[in-house]
């Protein structure tokens, strides 16, 4: 038993990865999960920054997706741990809005990225991502300028995860340009909760259900890949297009191969490194804005390739 | 001779004292090496890690432990926590209401309550009925109460705004101290609740489930069937009506753990709560309840999940990436069973 303990105990050791920490600035960021690609690009690009600038730091999303408790916590926990500054992507909007106000209460400065939380105000210092309102706007404006002027478009939204502040802003924006334009007939919408397995599903399900559909809109671009494989076992490609959201290397990928028509470039990897930017320059005494704009372009065939030769360097 | 017996007598003591104390304290030693004993230690950290116990696995586990002594394992209970966090949100984001906020948060938290106890009825009425085993029923329960939650919240977050009588439930303490910590050349004062609502009320159900567990039949009962179901059986015991009153009460016990969650966030979405069940089941199993029934007590469920609680908190404070956590976790638990196993086979 003692043999037990005492290997656990070197293992937690491993684990931690005790290291010796010169920089100047703690900083705890939370992202919305440990699975998908997206949060990686932005973790490791903050991470990067981190280096360059003299900012340590330290990850700690929940491992599985939309788990606003376990983020909770983990705002909690950095709260404790005297960190200099939290950066956040908040999974519930409305939901983490307590455990901000608690860092406020601390001293700790937070930052969101990506994704707002509800009613921002004093708790957070500044937001650091696209208008992902204008973002769908823009996406389903040049969508619908890809179909002839009199045709009816008939059109399926693979939605996101309704209780984030990203979704609800994106489908606004959707809806603003649906209103504008006059010829979009609404099939139908379903959360897929940004996965590209549950779009897979759901697609299948809607290509059954309906035999005319002339567009998809996913909210990001795995879903839009989810979609597509979908819609390829169908054997339907030719009948639909499709748009993703994000602008990651599989999106951009997907927009040079045909798969998928646009995507729009968030610039995940920028998120992470204006968020850790705007830290330093906050925790130097310097003036941030309130919102930092990332990204926002309409990724198209034409530009795509460039993006993505900016993304892998 | 002398301190042979002596030895002995330690020994017998020893014995009785349940290992996982000696565990959690091993971990809350190795964690506070880590951090430092000073960060660790301090009382806001101290107070956060019984917070977190509370809102989260703390008061579920009980549930989860009275299924696993009577045999059984409920897998509903995240499911009905989900549900009944759902419905408080709902009733209390009611507006305009035609009665006044008090009456609101009374009728929220019953209604909160009786869904638990009419989704744990469910799963008790299904057991006593069929011979399906708990698992699979409990499995089908959870699934039915995550969809009324899903269809509840129509797809979003419901908030809870400005009802202080009810966020005083989840976050709210009787008793606060100021904590003053410096931050550079800053000083940074923190009220830290000491005797927090929701931990209150977590310590007076493990009170009031360890005197059910010690003094009434139902109890014994529930120690019989666990022991040998047959013989419970042959010997007069009700067997179907105790196990239809464990589900019952996990399902309140659940209920319970879904307001004070909701309470917490100041809102609901249906996602909350799901997957809360194995942490449950953890926390019973390292508490030393056995999967063929009839071991532990309420209270060292308790220290089970206040293991669960430190574990998570001290990984995060030690800067373990997350994916790491669960190897730990998921090591704690293999350990803790096998260390065990070995005990009483002695």
């Amino acid at each position: 038993m003692k043999k037990i303990l005492v290997l656990f105990v070197a293992v937690l050791f491993l684990l931690s990865g005790v290291s010796a920490c010169a920089e100047e600035y703690e900083v705890t960021l939370i992202l919305k999960d440990n699975t998908s690609a997206g949060w990686r690009y932005l973790a490791s690009a903050a991470i990067a920054m981190g280096e360059e600038i003299g900012v340590k730091v330290t990850e700690n999303s929940p491992l599985e997706t939309q788990d606003a408790d376990q983020q909770y916590n983990a705002v909690l926990d950095a709260i404790e741990k005297e960190v200099d500054a939290i950066c956040i992507a908040p999974v519930d909007s409305a939901g983490i809005v307590p455990a901000l106000t608690k860092a406020y209460e601390a001293g700790i400065p937070v930052f969101t990225t990506n994704t707002r939380a509800f009613n921002e105000g004093d708790e957070v210092i500044s937001f650091v991502g696209v208008g992902n309102e204008q973002g769908g706007y823009d996406i389903a404006k040049y969508m619908f300028a890809q179909f002839p002027e009199d045709e009816t478009i008939n059109l399926i939204i693979i939605d996101g995860n309704r209780t984030g502040q990203t979704t609800l802003d994106r489908i606004a924006g959707i809806e603003r340009a649906i209103a504008e334009d006059g010829r979009v007939n609404l099939l139908d919408s379903q959360e897929a909760k940004f996965s590209r397995a549950q779009a897979q599903e759901t697609m299948e399900n809607f290509l059954v259900k309906y035999d005319d559909i002339d567009l998809v809109i996913a909210l990001n671009d795995e879903m839009a890949i989810g979609s597509y494989n979908a819609i390829v076992a169908a054997g339907r490609v030719e009948e639909m297009l499709i748009s993703g959201f994000d602008g990651t290397p599989e999106g951009l990928q997907a927009v040079l191969d045909g798969q998928i028509s646009a995507s729009l470039n968030q610039s995940l990897p920028g998120q992470g490194s204006e968020v850790i930017k705007a830290v330093k320059t906050y925790l130097d005494g310097g003036e941030v804005e309130e919102w930092i704009v990332v990204g926002g372009e309409v990724c198209t065939p034409e530009n795509a390739g460039e993006l993505l030769t900016k993304l892998i360097k | 001779m002398n301190a042979k017996s002596g030895r002995r007598r330690v020994q017998a003591v020893l014995k009785r004292v349940p290992m996982t104390l000696f565990l959690l304290l091993g971990i809350i030693l190795v964690f506070s090496l880590l951090t430092g004993p000073a960060k660790y230690l301090k009382l806001s950290n101290v107070m956060n890690v019984i917070n977190q116990c509370a809102s989260g696995v703390g008061i579920l586990a009980l549930g989860s432990f009275l299924a696993i002594c009577s045999t059984g394992v409920d897998l509903s209970l995240g499911g009905i926590a989900s549900l009944s966090g759902m419905l408080t949100a709902k009733l209390l984001s009611w507006a305009p209401a035609p009665i006044g906020p008090a009456l609101l948060l009374v009728l929220a938290i019953f209604v909160a309550l009786a869904a638990g106890a009419v989704m744990g009825s469910l799963n008790g009425l299904i057991l006593s009925r069929t011979n399906i085993p708990s698992f699979i029923i409990t499995l089908g329960v959870s699934k039915i109460c995550e969809t009324l939650s899903r269809v509840i919240a129509g797809g979003t977050t419901i908030r809870v705004n400005g009802h202080a009588a009810f966020e005083f439930i989840g976050s709210g303490s009787l008793l606060s101290v100021q904590q003053t910590t410096m931050k550079g050349a800053r000083v940074i004062t923190r009220s830290i609740g000491i005797l927090p609502v929701s931990v209150l009320i977590m310590l007076a159900l493990y009170v009031l489930f360890s005197l059910l567990m010690r003094r009434t039949p139902f109890g014994t009962y529930v120690y019989a069937i666990g022991g040998n179901y047959e013989a419970a059986e042959l010997s007069g015991i009700d067997t179907t009506r105790t196990r239809f009153r464990v589900f019952l009460l996990g399902g309140l016990l659940a209920a319970v753990t879904g307001i004070i969650m909701t309470s917490r966030l100041t809102a609901a979405s249906a996602a909350n709560g799901l997957g809360m069940e194995f942490d449950g089941i953890a926390a019973a199993v390292v508490g030393g309840a056995a999967m063929t029934g009839g071991r532990s007590t309420p209270w060292r469920t308790f220290i089970g999940a206040l293991t669960i609680s430190v574990l998570r908190n001290g990984f995060s404070m030690i800067e373990m990436l997350p994916a790491m956590q669960m190897i730990a976790i998921g090591l704690v638990l293999i350990i803790v069973v096998a260390i065990d196993a070995a005990r009483n086979r002695r």
